[in-house]
């Protein structure tokens, strides 16, 4: 075997672990050399997994911001009206639609529940959206709609997973990470796949984890206020103390130390330290959007319009992968009962933020090479559960992106006449994580891992690009 | 005149590797994406004439072989393989396939699953070096190569080296005084004796084998209740370390120690295996359907990888596309664990959906239908059949089993059996990793054509004959490692080793190693004087930062009031599946999902910030100043000559006197201009503003060693 460009990612040991054959040549990493650590010639030996690496083709985003809506937003009350619904409100669902699994109900013993929201089209593109989202339609024709979504893991916790993993079980790489591991991090000051959450997922945290691969590449959490990422600023006992001095001297001792030793991985981990010394200042100013006009705040909003801006600042700043939870827990989409109200009122607590966020990517020349990504795990039924409910439903349902090279004003595919499956152009999370990948210049195929003999992908065996909603 | 003649290309080393990574996803065992029915991985069906006449494999003749010029062809139609795949061979590769087939394409078992022989032990030119025979195989290769081993370690290195690879703990400073003479070899032998019968030594070790069993003391998933019977098998692999249980009853006690021993409290316990993997609790209607199916393949996945070292696992879905496994292979297996199924009981009052209260879990005699069937893509709805119970077929003494009862303890002997290939490559693989930081096969969890080749194949063969004919004994293999000359050279550092060999296989040196997150943690009690080392029990829980928390959905985290347990060895922390403890998840601890064959050890800046901003490293330090302090009268000269033992069990150098007494000084200079925080202190009362000072530098002093690089590795 000859040279191993993937090589250059991993640490050492992983590298052992994952990759058989021989060595190549490697450079070293670019924030070894800007440190000035390099007392030896480049060894094989490659070292640092966030070294920035170039894509298999030339890409057309440069971030994602991902607004993933925990608990399943509702097709038919969104973007995806059906007339022919709510003219069998009432209804038991024809025999066609009486296999589907899912988790509460059972579609036999269901009625059709028309939706109560009223929709209209909107811009010049004519995308339909209904009336609980008025900010967004003013911005209808910047989104690219996918109304035939669909996987067939119908719980939430396992939907979570399969949404950020592409994998139902636990233990596989998030879609952050597999961007990170891809590209590595191109600043060197802040992490490169953030996230950003106000309520206990499901799943837990590790859906935006590493999975098999090196932890280098999990997400890191910030939050607002004066801790955004753990342990970034000294406990307070230490008020007063000289960190500088602190580690001036530790240095020493490191520098040293590796002196005699010839081991990358020791001058990795002296590079690492200034990493985490500049990473003190700025990420605190990076998420302060304090020091943002009160005009953006206020086109903002609060809640998870903050996160929004602060997502914004990030991309500013070069992060690559931002995720932003919206809702957690049982305090969600989840609208097993009063389905209207339910969706109503996340519609309100979503629609100023992801509007302000396009409008300030364009408006910044942000948008060209961001891609916004809109989706919940799943749909739900156009049937009840109870009375007024909805049960999930993952065989179709509605998801918009924005920007990254996405075709704006598009509305992709459909479901059948009731909304219960994609039935045009169907799109499964593998292609939609395919899709993303190559707008990062990735082939999802090529964008492997090797992990206890197989090689792993985000998009398993599965997955195709889907060309028609890029611009 | 005589020719040399090119070595003969070996298959199972250079081509089985070879067509598995281009060919066998389309030409291999899975039948079902299999192309033009084409199998390249037999012999019989690559040589054999296909419909249209062509014949893939013509030993002898590359230029007859259609496998060749498909590999050669420009016609993208033609072209293997095709162009989508983007698994082109290079010219070279090619080229060793075609001398292949000119020797006569000669095939071979996997060497993993060929019968294990004890190999003669090499000769070597520098027999000097030479301390037991695991040195001969080492230093074959190395001579073959050229290189020379390093010069033995110096005592403290190698102490200190030997010290966390046994018991995970640094030595101590009466050890570091005793043991002074690298060549003192009654006095190594003592330690090491001394060392492998400790409690503390059964502590580490077990950890090595809770990281290969997915081990956890919570369900995971959407509901992650506490499991209050996980700590018992814990225990028990603690006690069977420290013992020196033989490595065969060993594995036999945890497949069917219940079977093997009826009534008996320890086995029952080691049986336990079977049950500390995630435990699939999830609200709705489809819930009991899936559990089981969840639960047999959980233990099928982890004893195979834990005791086989094969990744069944793949072959749940389809027939295993490298390795010679079926899925009649792999359900067979599920068949033998379906005798049994863990009896759930829920610990306290209460119940309904979202229920979070603990869980006592035994393993039980199946009633009722114990028939497991086969599934298509692994889907509890689509069965394509029963299967039998069975065992892998390919393997010696595979096959069905005879009788349906007993099936686990018929599991448990055959994978004990001296005629089984793999389980004891697989365990001396282990423990050679869990010293030198890779295995003589890497990937310790695939023996398989995918994993990887040994670098020194008869050294494995040698070291698994000889832990059978031991008797099994793992003191006995442990003392062969670690009183080799192979164990004791110094660490692996520049020159010729470093260009020929970077990633240290052929060992002309100790690979440096990180400490593993519970090695740190435990590490840093130990040199604060603070470390308790009670030993068994119930899982401590360790106060945990709210953020932490923030992500989990069952809050039930309630820390354990008495600070002195806070204090016991990492072993003992609780292994909460849904969160990592912040430390071990920083440090890369396993995660608890499925079996993990190694730790990784990453370098990112959140190791960084952690050891120098959390509360957690800053009461260690305080606490290793204060202890300083006191066994020094507050002398830093004397405190300095203390502190290099404590932490790097080596001398102080009069260059790092200066250094540190120049720190200290500065620091102390500083905190008088501007005080410290109270809190920055360890004396009980409030010190005056001078003492506060150099209490407040020393702290600072202790905090930067914490975070040197010789600290958190062991050379």
């Amino acid at each position: 075997m000859s040279t191993e460009p993937r090589s250059s990612l991993l640490g050492r040991r992983d590298w052992l672990r994952h990759v058989g054959g021989g060595l190549g040549s490697l450079a070293l990493t670019s924030l070894l050399s800007r440190d000035g650590w390099l007392h030896a010639a480049p060894t094989p030996a490659a070292v640092n997994p966030l070294a920035p690496r170039a894509p298999h083709f030339p890409a057309k985003a440069k971030a994602v911001i991902y607004l993933f809506m925990h608990g399943g937003p509702s097709q038919v009350d969104t973007f995806d009206p059906k007339p022919a619904l709510n003219k069998a409100d009432g209804q038991v669902a024809p025999e066609s639609f009486h296999q589907l699994k899912l988790q509460f109900t059972d579609v036999r013993k269901q009625k059709l529940m028309g939706s109560a929201q009223t929709f209209r089209r909107c811009g010049q593109s004519g995308i339909e959206m209904c009336d609980s989202l008025p900010k967004l339609q003013t911005v209808a024709d910047e989104l690219c709609v996918i109304r035939s979504m669909q996987h067939d893991v119908f719980n939430h916790t396992p939907a979570i997973w399969m949404a950020n993993t592409g994998a139902s079980l636990p233990g596989r790489a998030s879609l952050g990470a597999w961007l990170t591991y891809g590209l590595g991090n191109s600043v060197d000051n802040l992490p490169a796949f953030v996230v950003m959450h106000s309520k206990p997922l499901k799943p837990g945290p590790g859906v935006w984890g590493n999975g098999f691969l090196p932890a280098a590449y999990q997400g890191t959490t910030i939050s607002a206020g004066a801790t955004p990422i753990p342990y970034l600023k000294a406990p307070a006992d230490l008020k007063g103390g000289d960190q500088r001095a602190v580690l001036d001297y530790a240095q020493t001792m490191n520098r040293r130390h590796a002196a005699s030793r010839a081991d990358t991985e020791l001058d990795a981990r002296i590079a690492s330290y200034e990493l985490a010394f500049r990473m003190q200042t700025a990420a605190p100013d990076a998420v302060d959007i304090g020091r943002e006009s009160e005009a953006t705040r206020t086109l903002y909003g609060k809640g998870f319009g903050e996160q929004c801006l602060v997502a914004r600042r990030l991309v500013e700043r070069g992060v690559r992968c931002i995720q932003i939870y919206h809702g957690g827990d049982s305090d969600d989409w989840d609208t097993h009962g009063d389905n209207h109200n339910g969706q109503t009122r996340r519609m309100r607590e979503i629609d100023q933020g992801c509007t302000a966020l396009i409008q300030d990517l364009r408006q910044r020349g942000l948008l060209e090479d961001t891609l916004v990504v809109w989706s919940g795990e799943f749909g739900r039924t156009p049937t009840t559960e109870g009375k007024n409910g909805r049960d999930h439903s993952p065989y179709g349902y509605s998801m918009w992106m924005a920007g990254g090279g996405t075709k704006a004003g598009l509305t992709y595919g459909a479901t059948d006449e009731f909304g219960f499956r994609a039935v045009d152009k169907p799109v499964h999370i593998h292609d939609l994580n395919a899709t993303m990948l190559h707008q990062f210049g990735l082939d999802h195929e090529r964008l492997t891992w090797r992990h206890e003999g197989r090689d792993f992908r985000l998009t398993d065996v599965f997955g195709k690009v889907v060309k028609d909603v890029l611009a | 005149m005589t020719v040399a003649l090119p070595a003969a290309v070996d298959y199972d080393r250079e081509i089985a590797p070879l067509l598995s990574e281009h060919c066998l996803n389309c030409h291999g065992p899975d039948e079902k994406q299999r192309k033009g029915k084409l199998r390249l991985d037999q012999r019989e069906s690559a040589t054999h004439a296909a419909k249209s006449g062509e014949i893939a494999i013509v030993p002898g003749h590359p230029e007859k072989s259609v496998l060749v010029s498909r590999l050669l062809t420009q016609d993208a139609d033609e072209k293997m393989p095709p162009a989508k795949e983007h698994k082109d061979l290079t010219a070279a590769q090619v080229r060793l396939l075609e001398t292949w087939i000119k020797e006569g394409a000669p095939y071979a078992d996997h060497w993993s699953f060929s019968k294990l022989q004890r190999p003669a032990p090499p000769t070597v030119q520098d027999t000097h070096w030479v301390r037991n025979p695991v040195d001969l195989f080492i230093l074959q290769k190395l001579e073959q190569n050229g290189l020379k081993p390093v010069p033995a370690a110096n005592a403290s290195t190698l102490l200190r080296r030997m010290s966390f690879g046994t018991t995970g703990l640094p030595p101590t400073p009466e050890e570091i005084t005793a043991f002074s003479n690298p060549s003192d070899d009654a006095g190594y032998r003592q330690l090491l004796d001394a060392k492998l019968s400790s409690t503390q030594y059964g502590e580490h070790w077990a950890r090595h084998w809770m990281d290969v069993v997915r081990y956890g003391d919570s369900a995971g998933y959407e509901l992650d209740y506490l499991f209050t019977h996980s700590w018992r098998y814990r225990d028990w692999l603690i006690r069977s370390f420290a013992k020196n249980k033989p490595m065969d009853q060993f594995i036999r006690e945890q497949v069917a120690g219940d079977q093997l021993h009826p009534g008996d409290a320890e086995a029952a316990d080691a049986v336990l295996l079977l049950t500390v993997g995630p435990w699939r609790f999830e609200g709705g209607i489809q819930r009991s359907k899936n559990r089981d199916n969840y639960w047999l393949t959980d233990v099928a996945d982890t004893t195979s990888a834990a005791f086989l070292g094969v990744t069944m696992a793949c072959t749940r879905c389809h027939d295993h596309k490298f390795d010679p496994w079926t899925q009649a292979d792999y359900y067979g297996l599920q068949a033998i664990f379906s005798e049994s199924n863990p009896k759930e009981e829920r610990v306290g009052k209460g119940g309904g959906p979202g229920d979070a209260r603990p869980s006592f879990m035994t393993i039980v005699a199946r009633t009722g239908d114990d028939t497991v069937q086969i599934l298509r893509r692994g889907e509890v709805d689509l069965p394509i059949g029963p299967a039998k119970p069975s065992l892998p077929a390919i393997l010696p003494e595979g096959g069905p089993l005879a009788s349906r009862q007993a099936r686990r303890s018929t599991l448990a002997s055959w994978l004990t059996s001296p005629r089984n290939p793999l389980t004891a490559r697989v365990m001396v693989n282990r423990v050679w990793q869990w010293h030198f930081g890779q295995g003589l096969v890497r990937t310790a969890n695939d023996f398989g054509v995918r994993g990887d080749t040994p670098s020194h194949p008869e050294l494995l063969d040698w070291l698994a004959a000889e832990l059978v004919e031991s008797g099994w004994n793992l003191g006995h293999l442990q003392r062969l490692i670690l009183d080799s000359a192979t164990y004791r050279q110094g660490s692996a550092g520049a020159g010729l080793a470093a260009e020929r060999d970077p990633t240290h296989r052929l060992l002309a040196g100790f690979p440096r190693q990180r400490l593993q997150a519970e090695q740190l943690r435990d590490a840093m009690l130990q040199a604060s004087g603070t470390l308790n080392l009670k030993s068994f029990g119930s899982p401590v829980v360790p106060p945990v930062e709210p953020w932490a928390l923030a992500a989990l959905r069952n809050k039930n985290w309630s820390p354990t009031k008495d600070a002195a347990e806070l204090n016991r060895r990492s072993v003992y922390l609780v292994v909460r599946r849904s969160i990592k403890l912040p430390f071990f998840d920083v440090f890369n601890g396993p995660d608890t999902i499925s079996s993990c064959s190694g730790r990784d050890t990453t370098v990112v800046p959140a190791q960084a910030l952690t050891m120098l901003n959390s509360q957690d490293t800053l009461i260690q330090a305080k606490l290793l100043a204060s202890r300083l302090w006191s066994e020094s009268k507050g002398q830093p000269s004397a405190a300095i000559l203390k502190a290099w033992p404590l932490l790097f069990a080596r001398p102080v150098t009069r260059e790092e006197i200066n250094e540190a007494t120049t720190f200290i000084a500065a620091r102390e200079q500083a905190w008088l201009k501007s005080a410290p925080a109270a809190a920055l202190s360890w004396s009980p009362v409030k010190a005056d503003p001078a003492t506060h000072a150099r209490e407040a530098a020393w702290i600072e002093w202790c905090l930067a060693l914490l975070n040197t690089n010789e600290f958190l590795y062991v050379d």
